[in-house]
């Protein structure tokens, strides 16, 4: 069964808690898809080879680690005990989240000697369901990219819908290893798109969840109020049954909120699915596709006229698609720059040279040059460029000026969403204004990169769910995806209304 | 010309916490020596990648409600964190996590006594904070202990109402004096749990307009704090009748040298980029929390020394000493709500006696709420002195053996013999010592009042100190002058 590669993660938990299959033999078929597929995973600094081969991940792949979770499987299975919802699936982490005993680098050299203490509450969850955790994948340094080119491990991840193209960012690691073959599941992290980009650039599923409906514990952080964790997988089913396990209260995360979790995977009937088809009010917000700043009209052209089509389909089975209207959604872009920045500049303080990570070996006098010294070669350009901007924009004469206008500017397209809701149950728009684009094509201009996330940015201003799904591709054969909007906490209606789409174009 | 000093006050206190205030470490670090360095952290406190604060540690908050409560101020309904953020190797983050926009409570007061009066000084505002850890230099190297990472602190923050540096030590002693009788910290200066900075200006005698102030950090005693400010108005006035300009320095006082150093920081206010703690949501202080806050709130220290002084009498010297700490004063309380008798006599056996055993060397007690001579008994004795149930000269001995043993002066005094001689057995004894005596019995009619002290020293022995002095004089006096 050298094809287990290819199951979905439904698929081979079904296989392996029916014992068609171990969970030993299902991490061996994606070993050995990873041996022939991924070539060098990434190291510090390490050279540009194989530009045919993906580079999903950050090296080394935790292959003990992952014998030991797959054992344990089989053997509670041997024992007629459940290892969980999750049993026997491989699957791949963000390395941006913290697992015990294991190197947590954040694709930078601050970190690259770091072996974190504990394990975040969402990969947590995962191996206490059963999942066999196969290696950390690679990112953008700190996640502060859309191409994944900024990791300080190397070589670039590269997406294999076309190699020649960036994976998207930052999550575009874990897309990738998905879209590969590589593992069936793979954890990102979506702080202006970055889950739902890669995702839609690799032709795979990326699910942000509603803020507050996964915890934080473990995730580095970016931008700590529009930091979600969320599931990139092939199917729309495996991003909900992973959802359904990852999901719920932590008490290690204060801002997880209590609301029962559904189990999002068994509410995909087709029944039910079809039944809900029947008078869904779809949102076309106005601006996603008519405004020359979020959509090219020329270069959007074939990602508008998937999205037509995919607004047909729809139709087809019995949606009524209502204009709305979004009119913040081009400020949401440089609202992003100004509170991200000022987060991220002081959640990036801490890494100073004194506890843990990398420490200047330069004979320092003081400790402020050890500092200086520490930062100055800890850290790459994308992290020092938003440091500087973030303490730049809070520092006492702009924060009032700057931060708290962004904030006022945030709780506008919050209110944009929550008024578009009242007529309508799903929005539909575009994941991406462009299909993935060259490696090296934007990597450089700060302004272009981050705008590339101009149409998934809005969600993580307005905390509600989001997902992408691939709607076809362009006439280069790269993938298009389609994103669906919901109002907060309604991941159940917007998985469903994700799954008819899949079923439909599927066939 | 003549100056008048500005001083406000900014005071640390560490709450009586079990645990800190944003993880569940211990602080126990932080209430004793023998620590060993950064063995009571976890990732969270620590700043780790990835983490997050645990909820607020509610106990933190109680007791600072409470703080609070009895410094009078406005308490807000819904209070919250924010990041100040600053490097530095003992603060592992590079942010403290504090309450900047929105504190905890505003606009309080606490009176005080100075200079024979009363004076109100006024807070600006109380808020919730966490300790950052140690750091210091040592033979080149840097050592740092995150044991006391994240501890909570509050901070209380004066309006510049304080106008000497008596008056500024007398504040910071009665804020101690409130921590405790409240229960909310150790407020011990020597172990770190208080640390006051000072901000010290002065102007001209009428103005009205505030100099430009210096801050003095880290003053940890009451003395030092007293010392420090002295220096810096008498440097400040120096320079000002030199015709130099005040600038805005931060000082470090040099406990050995008596002296500060001023420090060659920026001039500027350090720019802290204060933001709002996105991890963390507001602290809402529900009404269970406010009953808990205030329950048992007792009188404070000041309300206390005023009752002493005007209401019992007691001269104002003595009434600091029983308010000095909770236990006592509750200590005289108690005996008085026991005992009819004057409330002076009260509290001279309180200062004479009880408080006295505590600065015994070696004595096991602590406080006066260890002592085996409870409030009742000292009534109980206190009473039967008074009723002559038994002589003044015994109250010592049988305090002391209630002390001793643990047994009541009652039972002493019945069980050991120690009551009074009957009227008639007393005659006895003091006829017995005319007869034995009659040198000193001539010289007493004689005039000589004096030499009638001697044979009521006879009579006394006789009876085992037992009788009351004053009976046998009279007896003595009477039985001698019917013999002339």
């Amino acid at each position: 069964m050298s094809d287990l590669w290819n199951l979905s993660a439904v698929e081979l938990r079904d296989a392996v808690r029916n014992r068609n299959v171990s969970a030993m033999e299902a991490l061996d078929a994606c070993l050995a898809r990873i041996e022939a597929v991924e070539g060098a995973s990434g190291t510090l600094y390490g050279p540009e080879t194989e530009p045919d081969r993906v580079h999903a991940f950050i090296a080394p792949l935790m292959q003990e680690r992952a014998r030991r979770q797959a054992a344990a499987v089989d053997a509670a299975l041997a024992r007629g005990d459940d290892p969980g919802p999750l049993a026997g699936v491989p699957f791949a982490v963000k390395d941006i989240l913290c697992v015990k005993d294991t190197p947590t680098t954040a694709a930078s050299r601050i970190l690259s000697n770091y072996v974190a203490p504990y394990t975040a509450t969402a990969v947590a969850r995962l191996e206490a369901a059963g999942g066999v955790m196969i290696g950390k994948t690679n990112l953008d340094e700190f996640v502060y990219g859309s191409s994944t080119e900024s990791s300080a491990y190397r070589p670039a991840t590269r997406n294999p819908a076309g190699f020649a193209r960036v994976p998207g960012g930052s999550s575009g690691g874990s897309a990738a290893a998905v879209a590969a073959g590589e593992v069936m599941l793979a954890l990102g992290s979506d702080t202006a798109g970055s889950i739902r980009q890669p995702a839609a650039f690799c032709g795979v599923v990326g699910l942000k969840p509603t803020y507050g409906r996964v915890s934080r514990w473990g995730l580095i952080a970016m931008a700590a109020s529009l930091d979600c964790v969320g599931p990139i997988a092939r199917t729309v089913k495996d991003c909900a049954l992973a959802l359904q396990i990852m999901a719920g209260a932590d008490p290690y995360d204060w801002t997880t909120v209590t609301d029962s979790v559904s189990p999002y995977a068994d509410r995909l009937d087709d029944k039910t699915v079809s039944s809900l088809m029947r008078g869904l009010k779809i949102g076309w917000p106005r601006e996603y596709f008519e405004d020359p700043d979020l959509i090219d009209p020329v270069d959007g052209k074939p990602i508008l006229a998937a999205l037509d089509r995919a607004a047909q389909t729809y139709r087809r089975m019995g949606a009524e698609i209502v204009p709305v209207s979004l009119p913040h959604t081009l400020y949401a872009i440089p609202t992003y720059f100004v509170i991200s920045r000022v987060e991220l500049a002081s959640d990036l303080h801490r890494f100073d040279g004194v506890k843990y990570g990398y420490r200047t070996d330069r004979g320092v006098g003081n400790l402020f040059e050890m500092y200086e010294a520490t930062r100055t070669e800890g850290f790459g350009v994308q992290p020092k460029q938003r440091v500087l901007m973030g303490m730049h924009v809070s520092s006492a004469g702009y924060a009032g000026r700057l931060y708290e206008r962004a904030l006022r500017l945030r709780a506008l397209i919050r209110q944009d969403f929550d008024r578009a809701f009242e007529k309508v149950d799903v929005i539909l728009s575009a994941t991406t204004p462009t299909p993935a684009f060259p490696i090296g094509g934007l990597y450089g201009d700060t302004v272009q990169m981050q705008n590339a996330d101009r149409l998934t940015v809005p969600t993580n201003h307005a905390g509600v769910p989001a997902i992408s799904l691939p709607c076809g591709t362009d006439t280069d054969g790269l993938p298009i995806g389609l994103q669906l909007i919901g109002p907060d906490f309604t991941e159940e209606r917007l998985l469903q209304t994700a799954y008819a789409f899949e079923r439909e174009t599927r066939g | 010309m003549k100056y008048e000093a500005v001083i406000g006050l900014e005071i640390h206190l560490q709450l009586n916490t079990k645990s800190k205030l944003f993880c569940g470490c211990s602080t126990e670090a932080v209430f004793r020596r023998d620590a060993l360095p950064n063995t009571f952290i976890c990732p969270i406190c620590t700043g780790h990648p990835g983490v997050l604060p645990r909820p607020v540690n509610r106990r933190a908050v109680l007791l600072a409600t409470r703080l609070a409560m009895a410094t009078r101020c406005q308490i807000h309904e819904e209070s919250g964190f924010d990041r100040k953020n600053y490097f530095y190797a003992d603060l592992p983050k590079g942010y403290q996590i504090t309450q900047h926009g929105k504190p905890l409570a505003e606009n309080g007061r606490v009176s005080i006594r100075w200079e024979g009066g009363t004076r109100e000084i006024s807070l600006s505002h109380i808020h919730l904070e966490e300790d950052p850890g140690k750091s210091k230099m040592d033979g080149g190297v840097w050592l740092v202990d995150m044991n006391r990472c994240g501890v909570p602190l509050v901070e209380i923050v004066t309006h510049p109402d304080l106008r000497s540096a008596g008056e500024a030590a007398a504040f910071a002693a009665e804020l101690r004096r409130i921590a405790r009788y409240i229960g909310v910290s150790e407020a011990n200066m020597e172990m770190g749990n208080l640390r006051c900075d000072a901000n010290v200006s002065i102007r001209p005698s009428g103005e009205t307009v505030l100099g430009t102030k210096t801050e003095i950090k880290n003053l940890n005693s009451f003395r030092f704090l007293e010392e420090a400010v002295a220096w810096e108005i008498a440097r400040q006035e120096r320079a000002v009748r030199n015709g130099e300009t005040i600038r805005q320095i931060t000082i470090h006082w040099d406990e050995n040298r008596g002296e500060g150093r001023l420090s060659r920081e920026k001039e500027t206010e350090a720019d802290y980029r204060y933001f709002r703690e996105p991890n963390l949501i507001p602290v809402v202080l529900d009404a269970a929390l406010r009953v808990e806050a205030a329950a048992d709130l007792p009188s404070l220290p000041s309300e206390r020394l005023r009752r002493y002084t005007e209401a019992y009498d007691i001269p104002e010297k003595e009434a600091e000493t029983l308010i000095e700490d909770r236990q006592t004063s509750d200590y005289f309380e108690a005996v008085l709500s026991r005992f009819s008798g004057s409330p002076k006599r009260v509290a001279d056996w309180v200062r004479n006696y009880a408080l006295r055993v505590l600065n015994e060397p070696g004595t096991p007690y602590g406080s006066l709420a260890e002592l085996p001579v409870t409030p009742a008994y000292l009534a109980q004795l206190l009473a039967m002195m008074a009723s002559s149930k038994i002589s003044d000269a015994l109250g010592p001995q049988i305090f002391r053996k209630t002390l001793d043993t643990g047994r009541s002066p009652e039972d002493i005094v019945a069980q050991e013999g120690l009551r009074p001689p009957e009227e008639d057995d007393l005659a006895v004894f003091v006829d017995q010592a005319i007869a034995g005596d009659p040198e000193s019995v001539q010289k007493f009619r004689e005039g000589n009042d004096k030499a009638i002290n001697r044979l009521i020293g006879v009579v006394m022995r006789q009876t085992g100190g037992r009788s009351a002095a004053g009976r046998v004089r009279e007896l003595l006096v009477e039985r001698a002058m019917e013999q002339g």
